[in-house]
């Protein structure tokens, strides 16, 4: 009941970001499914409209300047400059270096795609395409000047700095105003251009109104498509935040994720297990152990707030419960998301940006310095959690009779 | 986009009448074809016939100077006022600003609303409104306050700039001052630029440079309207692209009053000659902007007896030894300036003098402090003129005399009972002394 209610939710956030992909004039907007389905990896029939989308949008971005083909499904070639165009966009990825090496039919995961979609949109591509749209709807919009805000420092606001922010205020406040009596002027010259439309009887003006009418209606049109698309972008913004907190999940699901290409058969998976040199029984223990760890530091959390016993598991590997939705929004008092945990486009990007690295700036040796230094003190942090926790065993256990714990 | 005038009591009306005058004079003077289009629909409005008829207001407590200024008018064969544009009563505000605020101007608020909202709509897009009155008086100073006051009520998001003349130092209204802080202390709080007028310094010029033996108030009018003037035309702007501007008051509020407060801008032109010595001048840019920078930093409201021992100081020396080098040299710190081009070779004409950061404050850039406006075409028959509009520290020293005068007969109470009589508490006084004395602060700490 609970996940299919979060189900739900994700649903209809995706549905808004559809909503709004299509009222910025973008062609190859896929449907909610295709994205809920591009999370678990359901195949071609899922990826071509991903390949089409990203292409889209980074032509509308003016990244790459190609016409996506009208073929059902894009070529290779097409999928390569795609690529590229993520690449500039910044998404510095393992797939995306290689592209260049990779012979042969282009094949990503829908996943993959998913991700880097994500990425252009947390990167601003919304607001660049908004913008597009706009511009192509009322070609009377000017950009509004962008006025550098003014660089108050860390230490608190001093008085000049206040001062100039007073100023700011009042030079927008100003330009607020002077933005309004354009759109009064406006409003009075479209009522004045209908009012003739409608009162005119004259034979010698009908090809002149019926002209005016048309585009009017053409102008009525454009407002309404503009209005729309302004609707769709605010209904976007007010849902965005849990998009990104099921994006969260799909960053989440990748990284437990070990192989690079996209699993095609089980074979794929075997030989996968194999090159990990697992026991066939599997390592039962230590997986339980490293669930329990895993689960710990939110079970801890919860029980601070809530005051409840800690609750048996906790998320499990590969356990698909990102649906749910996250723990703020049932009501619940967890407490904030560190930065790169954080529900936000910034924390996707950051989340991303740990996994993609930038390789154009660390060198391969440095990369794995940083990564070593970022397992050893993940392994330290999880050491001082399993201490911490046998503290606790051992004095609940002590409090109980006739019990015994023998430590792992 | 076009600017509707309002103008209030007697001095109102005789400035209003001759700066319409004078913008006709220069709109239709062989000028060319888009400035003078420009400059019509922005102040007049053309019936049918071609007649223009000036987008004004005119409302005095007494019919006298109303009927002198209409008929004056209709004589010039250019333009004329309305016939229905003005509202007059038959006895006057006896000088006081607590008959005008809170007696008359309430007593008629609906006519006078009406009277503005009529010009409003035949705008096809408001500019704003400018309203003109003196400071000393009755009507002017107090109805003045409370139409703008309605103003500010009826058309939150219409730019308002009130143009004050401010009095004689030495002038007869003998309660002057208190109307005069009474007026300001109101007006700061609902205006969004003050553009100010001084007597003495207009009767100056009338006096130094147009050599007037005997000036009448016709001749300060006739200044005052000039500078005025100077201002308003049309004129190219940053933001217009390469079009006559059709957004001036907002233009000029967003270059020099954005901070609430500091509102106060202070108008001075060159060249100002006489009509008889105009033939036998010439002039240049260069000449003009240097004399004109040397009048701002020196305080100089005329461009006799200009002090060139006022230097700029170093950049940004603040505190005590900005305020050591106020006193001592005289400079004049400004918060943002705009200067205004006329003429011919206009496009040559650099500024970069006044956009020197020892100019300013600390806390606004030149490039945000600084703004130019320039327009090819000669304006009043001057081949090249240069205004400045400045929201400086020129009009300390005049408010500071004023606020100081007006607290001595407060503190004797003397003809307090006079506005009490008509609603004016005392607390009033003490709160319109309060805030300007802010105002004073304001300024004289700018640094």
């Amino acid at each position: 009941m609970h996940q299919s209610k979060g189900a739900v939710r994700v649903q209809e956030v995706i549905g808004a970001l559809c909503r709004m992909l299509t009222a910025t004039g973008l062609d190859s907007v896929p449907t909610p499914e295709v994205f809920r389905r591009a999370k678990f990896n359901c195949g071609p029939e899922v990826e071509d409209p991903l390949w089409k989308l990203l292409a889209s949008v980074l032509k509308t971005c003016n990244i790459i300047s190609v016409e996506a083909p009208e073929l059902p499904e894009m070529a290779s070639d097409h999928r390569r400059l795609v690529a590229v165009g993520l690449w500039q966009s910044g998404y510095h990825v393992d797939w995306i270096r290689c592209v260049g090496e990779q012979g042969g039919e282009f094949v990503r995961c829908s996943r993959e795609l998913l991700l880097a979609l994500g990425w252009l949109l947390a990167t601003g591509a919304v607001e660049t395409l908004l913008a597009h749209r706009a511009k192509q709807l009322d070609s009377t919009r000017r950009d509004p000047a962008v006025m550098t805000p003014p660089t108050v420092g860390e230490a608190q606001m001093d008085r000049p700095s206040l001062r100039k922010l007073q100023w700011l205020f009042g030079s927008l406040r100003s330009q607020r105003r002077s933005l309004l009596s354009m759109q009064e002027e406006q409003s009075k010259l479209v009522t004045m251009a209908l009012s003739v439309g409608l009162s005119s009887s004259s034979s010698s003006m009908s090809t002149f109104v019926s002209d005016t009418n048309s585009a009017l209606q053409e102008e009525c049109v454009r407002m309404q498509d503009l209005s729309q698309l302004l609707k769709s972008y605010t209904d976007w913004k007010h849902t965005e935040k849990l998009f990104w907190v099921w994006m969260d999940s799909v960053v989440e699901g990748h990284a437990t994720d070990q192989r690079v290409a996209c699993p095609l058969d089980s074979d794929a998976n075997a030989s996968a297990n194999r090159s990990r040199a697992v026991c066939p029984h599997g390592d039962w223990g230590l997986e339980c152990l490293n669930d329990m760890l895993l689960g710990l530091p939110t079970v801890q959390r919860k029980r601070g707030q809530r005051g409840e016993e800690k609750e048996p598991g906790g998320r499990r590997r590969g356990q698909e419960s990102d649906d749910r939705p996250p723990a703020e929004l049932d009501g619940g008092t967890a407490p904030p998301l560190p930065p790169c945990l954080s529900p936000s486009a910034q924390g996707y990007r950051l989340r991303l940006q740990g996994e993609a690295g930038d390789p154009g700036a660390l060198r391969a040796s440095e990369r794995r310095r940083l990564l070593m230094l970022t397992e050893s003190s993940l392994l330290e942090g999880r050491e001082r959690c399993q201490r911490a926790n046998r503290m606790q065993f051992q004095e609940m256990i002590g409090r109980l009779e006739d019990m015994v714990l023998i430590a792992p | 986009m076009s600017i509707v005038t309002v103008q209030l009591g007697q001095c109102g009306n005789q400035v209003g009448q001759e700066l319409f005058d004078v913008i006709c004079k220069d709109a239709r003077d062989g000028q060319k074809r888009g400035y003078s289009d420009a400059s019509t629909a922005r102040f007049f409005h053309e019936t049918t016939t071609g007649d223009l008829t000036s987008r004004a207001v005119l409302i005095d407590m007494e019919p006298k100077v109303i009927n002198h200024s209409m008929s004056k008018a209709a004589k010039s064969g250019r333009w004329r006022y309305g016939e229905k544009s003005h509202f007059s009563q038959k006895q006057g505000s006896g000088n006081n600003w607590a008959n005008g605020y809170c007696v008359h101007g309430p007593r008629h608020r609906e006519a006078m609303e009406d009277l503005v909202r009529r010009e409003v709509e035949r705008c096809d897009r408001l500019a704003g409104v400018v309203t003109m009155m003196s400071v000393a008086g009755g009507t002017g100073s107090g109805v003045g306050t409370y139409v703008t006051q309605c103003l500010r009520e009826v058309y939150p998001n219409s730019f308002i700039l009130n143009h004050l003349t401010w009095p004689y130092d030495s002038g007869e209204v003998i309660v002057q001052n208190y109307n005069s802080v009474l007026t300001l202390s109101h007006l700061y709080g609902l205006s969004d630029a003050i553009l100010v007028h001084e007597n003495d310094t207009v009767h100056r010029i009338c006096a130094q440079l147009l050599n007037i033996k005997h000036i009448s108030f016709g001749d300060v009018n006739r200044v005052i309207a000039h500078q005025l003037a100077s201002v308003l035309q049309p004129a190219l702007t940053t933001d217009s692209y390469g079009d006559y501007s059709k957004n001036p008051l907002g233009e000029l509020v967003s270059s020099l009053a954005c901070h609430p407060e500091y509102k106060l801008l202070s108008v001075c032109g060159i060249p100002q000659v006489a009509s008889s010595s105009m033939a036998y001048s010439v002039f240049s840019w260069p000449g003009l902007l240097k004399h004109l920078r040397q009048m701002l930093i020196s305080n100089t409201k005329m461009e006799e007896g200009i002090d060139w021992q006022v230097r700029a100081p170093p950049v940004h020396c603040g505190g005590a030894e900005w305020a050591h080098s106020f006193r001592t040299t005289g400079f004049n710190r400004s918060l943002a300036n705009l200067l205004i081009l006329r003429g011919k070779d206009v496009f040559s004409a650099e500024a970069d003098g006044f956009q020197d950061a020892a100019l300013y404050t600390s806390w606004l850039p030149p490039r945000e402090a600084f703004s130019m406006w320039k327009s090819p075409v000669s304006f009043n028959q001057y081949e090249k003129s240069a205004t400045l509009v400045s929201n400086s520290q020129t009009l300390l020293k005049p408010l500071d005399n004023m606020v100081r005068k007006a607290w001595n007969m407060f503190a004797s109470r003397a003809y307090i009972h006079q506005y009490t009589k008509f609603g004016i508490a005392e607390e009033d006084f003490l709160d319109s002394f309060t805030s300007l004395e802010q105002v004073i602060s304001s300024y004289t700490q700018l640094c």
